[in-house]
């Protein structure tokens, strides 16, 4: 029995892999599925280009993973491919080095005349000095999480949420068992090893080890526009910083995003200045960003492994992952970590750690992830019930049929998170709430909603935003009579 | 005569050209959208700082613009015989106590002018919820608990299921399209009919409001016939088919009494009495009231660096980004900001929250009666000028 703590991609991906190796699992998340890093990220599935230059093996693992997971889970993946622009202010020097990079790791990268790319997306700025395709797509994060976790619980593995592990119990230097808290009180699960994939808390997990764990974290900003403004991903051609991604997520458009060194995992509230040079940079790409109709703002913590060295700043720290023994340190035999990474090489990520993982277990079964297929999820029927959230088209059937948190309905069907941003959807699913889960608060459960979309919106207010910011309070204090407002 | 062009079609458009028209002047509504009232359930609301509403004349100095008693009086009592002149019923005003209505979450709102097929009540009782199932606002059962358990009050519920016409497409207006039907009508007094030997005598019908948008009056009054209960509205978020039933029929009066409608982007007001629209049209008036909205409306817009733009004239008036929280409502004009012939009114003017006051009726009577003032424009202008108070006891 393994324990792996963290329901992100990457524990997940563990879980999985180990449950399709024969083992038996056991996933725990102090929250739900996908909400830390996992669920706050821009949507990229790499090509590799982006690190072709600044990290070569982030590229190539990016490159094998991409393709891998058009294969696996084609539901989760569209494959929008990319762009990347180098523009008239950006060093021609790093276009070579770009090339030899996309060459060497075996990124198809083709040419492309600046004049077809500014008939094809006239936003894009007119200063283009050149531009290349790439293989770039999107990825559905949270989808693509609920496939994993579908097939954890095929193999007879276990997805236990809303538990906050608290103690890793050895005997004899060696993993016993996990102690974790959750809504009915304390569980203990025995296991013969534990993994730590808690992403920006594996710091914290590790503690638990006694064998600590360095990380470099830091927070990303991005902003949310309506409408998908690009069919594809619009990368900008220089050593990867703030600001220079479009990412065209389903029907939507994210801005990607900056890099700011933190020390707690979770993430931040935003900052107004933070804000405004993102849309500063992002002009710089599309001069007309300011019609945009921005939706939100929201904040991700990249979880980085700061390993033995102490980079000057996180764009600095490899994109590429660790997985750690905690044996060969400090740490009880039975105890792993695994750090770093990102979303498109999860699944990388999770076959290595498996592998040690199964090696410890003296389990022989190979890894056979590279070639699952997870199918897509049984198509929505249209039940003759009415629309509660008329942005996303979710209906009462389709709430219901999620379990879990709230957040877990949200993340799930999309409900309240399109342009009105729950100003007509909130109280509807609080009473619906009400009536599936009667134990629950109402009046904390719509300011809860309430206080979510306002934490994304309030940073953002300017246009259309504004504006159905001030629909919002008035219907929920002038009409709903919520209480207390500004 | 003097010709005064309003720009705006909201409820202080609406009042603004009333009060013109009553004083002799021609009026020319100029608007590119169709106003916030159905936006709103159509209540005029009157409370400052929510607590004691018994009494709304105990806090007129609440207010940010300082009427006397008599001079909010006499503007209620205008809006009031507007809204009547238009066939909109509005019970006596007077005496005037606090009420409430109850929400569709079964919370307590205040209200004050309250058209009479909406609910309002002065203190809680026992009401009798109806919910219609397949209406998205729908949560009787909900609504019940809650109204219980904020005024521990009894009360009770049911739900009437879905017509066999419905479709998942049905929004409040095709509700109450289909409510307006002779069909429609009949399925409802049927689905009551069944329910009423469960409700206890005396108690209020609650139905939600999407009894007709043209005949609400005849719906509910064959409804209670149906029933033997008095059967009231209770307010739904919008689209709202109070507010829409009042621009509605008091649109249709205004044009009647000889006002000229007309759709389009104003591009340019200036003190010369000069107006201009988007599509070339032009002319000039003696006077221009600008009743363009708020931030809602569409007369206030922020952009990206936070600055509070008036679309009109294109000035800034301030920006969203001086404290952390951000105050929308605290940005706007004064009704004379020194230009002569333009002048403000409405929810674009400064120092008005009805968000938390629950005054967004005395915002429009108390700014559009100030607006007018300042023209001249009044048939019988209140004694004395309407004195704008500080502001700083709204912060």
């Amino acid at each position: 029995m393994v324990v792996v703590i963290g329901a992100g991609a990457t524990g997940l991906g563990v879980a999985w892999d180990l449950a399709l190796r024969g083992v038996e699992v056991t996933v725990i998340d102090q929250s739900g599925i996908g909400f830390g890093t996992s669920g706050r990220f821009h949507g990229l599935l790499h090509s590799g280009a982006r690190y072709a230059v600044t990290d070569p093996t982030a590229a190539q693992d990016c490159r094998e993973e991409n393709a891998r997971l058009r294969t696996i889970a084609p539901s989760a993946i569209e494959d929008t491919g990319g762009i990347f622009v180098r523009t008239q202010d950006d060093d021609p020097a790093f276009e070579t080095a770009w090339l030899e990079g996309c060459n060497r790791a075996g990124i198809p990268a083709t040419r492309m005349d600046p004049q077809k790319v500014r008939m094809r997306y006239p936003e894009v700025t007119g200063r283009i000095a050149s531009a290349y395709t790439v293989p770039d797509g999107v990825l559905e994060g949270f989808h693509l999480m609920q496939l994993v976790a579908q097939d954890i619980t095929a193999h007879r593995g276990t997805v236990l949420t809303h538990h906050h592990v608290s103690a890793v119990m050895t005997v004899g230097g060696r993993v016993a068992g996990v102690a974790a808290e959750g809504p009915g009180g304390q569980v203990h699960l025995h296991c013969d090893a534990v993994v730590n994939a808690a992403g920006p808390w594996a710091g914290r997990v590790a503690e638990l080890f006694g064998d600590p764990v360095p990380m470099h974290l830091s927070y990303g900003l991005m902003l949310l526009f309506a409408q998908r403004k690009f069919p594809l991903v619009i990368n900008r051609m220089k050593a990867p910083g703030d600001g220079d991604i479009f990412v065209p997520h389903q029907r939507v458009t994210i801005l990607g995003t900056t890099d700011i060194a933190q020390d707690s995992p979770e993430a931040p509230a935003i900052v107004q200045s933070e804000v405004e040079r993102l849309m500063t940079l992002g002009r710089e790409l599309i001069p007309s960003l300011d019609s945009w109709r921005v939706l939100r703002a929201f904040t991700g913590v990249r979880p980085l492994y700061e390993g033995e060295t102490h980079a000057a700043s996180s764009r600095e720290v490899s994109r590429d992952f660790k997985v750690i023994d905690h044996h060969a340190r400090h740490g009880p035999a039975g105890a792993f970590s695994v750090v770093g990474g990102k979303w498109t090489t999860f699944r990388l990520m999770a076959e290595r750690t498996s592998d040690m993982v199964a090696g410890y277990l003296k389990v022989s079964s190979p890894c056979v992830t590279a070639e699952a297929r997870l199918g897509s999820p049984p198509a929505k029927l249209a039940a003759p019930e009415s629309v509660l959230c008329e942005c996303e088209r979710v209906s009462a059937s389709d709430l219901r049929a999620v379990k879990g948190s709230v957040d877990e309905w949200r993340t799930a069907t999309w409900f309240s998170m399109g342009p009105c941003q729950g100003t007509f959807c909130a109280h509807r699913v609080t009473a619906l709430r009400h009536a599936v889960y009667p134990d629950e608060d109402p009046d904390e459960m719509i300011r809860h909603l309430r206080a979510e979309r306002a934490k994304g919106m309030i940073p953002v207010l300017w246009g259309a935003n504004a504006r159905e910011y001030a629909l919002q309070q008035a219907v929920r204090f002038q009409t709903l009579e919520e209480g207390e407002s500004l | 005569m003097t010709r005064v062009t309003v720009v705006g079609q909201g409820p202080a458009a609406l009042f603004a050209a009333s009060l013109l028209r009553e004083a002799g002047h021609e009026c020319i509504i100029v608007s590119e959208s169709e106003g916030t009232l159905p936006l709103w359930s159509g209540t005029f609301d009157f409370h400052a700082p929510v607590g004691d509403v018994s009494n709304p004349w105990s806090l007129l100095d609440k207010q940010p613009i300082s009427l006397s008693g008599q001079e909010w009086e006499r503007l209620w009592e205008s809006l009031a015989r507007f809204e009547r002149q238009a066939g909109i019923p509005v019970p006596d005003l007077l005496p005037s106590r606090g009420r409430f209505t109850i929400t569709c979450t079964g919370r307590e709102k205040p209200v004050f002018m309250v058209p009479a097929w909406q609910y309002a009540q002065e203190a809680a009782q026992p009401v009798w919820f109806v919910g219609f199932d397949g209406l998205a606002d729908n949560m009787a059962a909900f609504q019940c608990g809650a109204y219980q358990k904020h005024t521990g009050v009894e009360a009770n519920y049911c739900e009437i299921p879905k017509p066999s016409q419905w479709t998942p497409t049905w929004g409040a207006v095709r509700w109450a399209a289909y409510v307006d039907s002779d069909g429609g009508l009949d399925w409802l007094k049927r689905a009551l009919q069944k329910v009423s030997p469960d409700i206890p005598p005396g108690w209020p019908v609650l139905v939600p409001q999407v009894i007709g948008r043209k005949f609400p009056e005849r719906n509910l009054h064959a409804l209670q016939m149906a029933t033997g209960h008095p059967v009231f509205e209770y307010p739904l978020p919008p689209p709202s088919l109070g507010g829409m039933r009042i621009r509605d029929r008091w649109v249709w009066k205004l044009k009647q009494s000889g006002v000229q409608f007309l759709a389009g982007r104003v591009t340019l007001a200036d003190p010369s009495g000069q107006l201009s629209l988007e599509d070339g049209r032009e002319w000039r008036s003696d006077h221009i009231i600008v009743a363009s909205g708020g931030i809602l409306g569409g007369g206030l817009e922020i952009s990206v660096d936070g600055k509070v733009h008036d679309t009109l004239r294109k000035e800034v008036l301030g920006s969203i980004r001086v404290r952390q929280d951000p105050q929308m409502q605290e940005w706007g004009r004064l009704a004379d900001d020194g230009t002569p012939r333009i002048t403000t009114c409405g929810a674009q003017c400064r120092g008005w929250n009805p968000n938390r006051d629950s005054n967004g009726g005395a915002l429009i009577l108390a700014t559009v009666s100030q607006s007018l003032n300042r023209e001249g424009l009044l048939a019988v202008g209140p004694p004395g000028a309407v004195s704008e108070r500080s502001l700083s006891h709204v912060e």
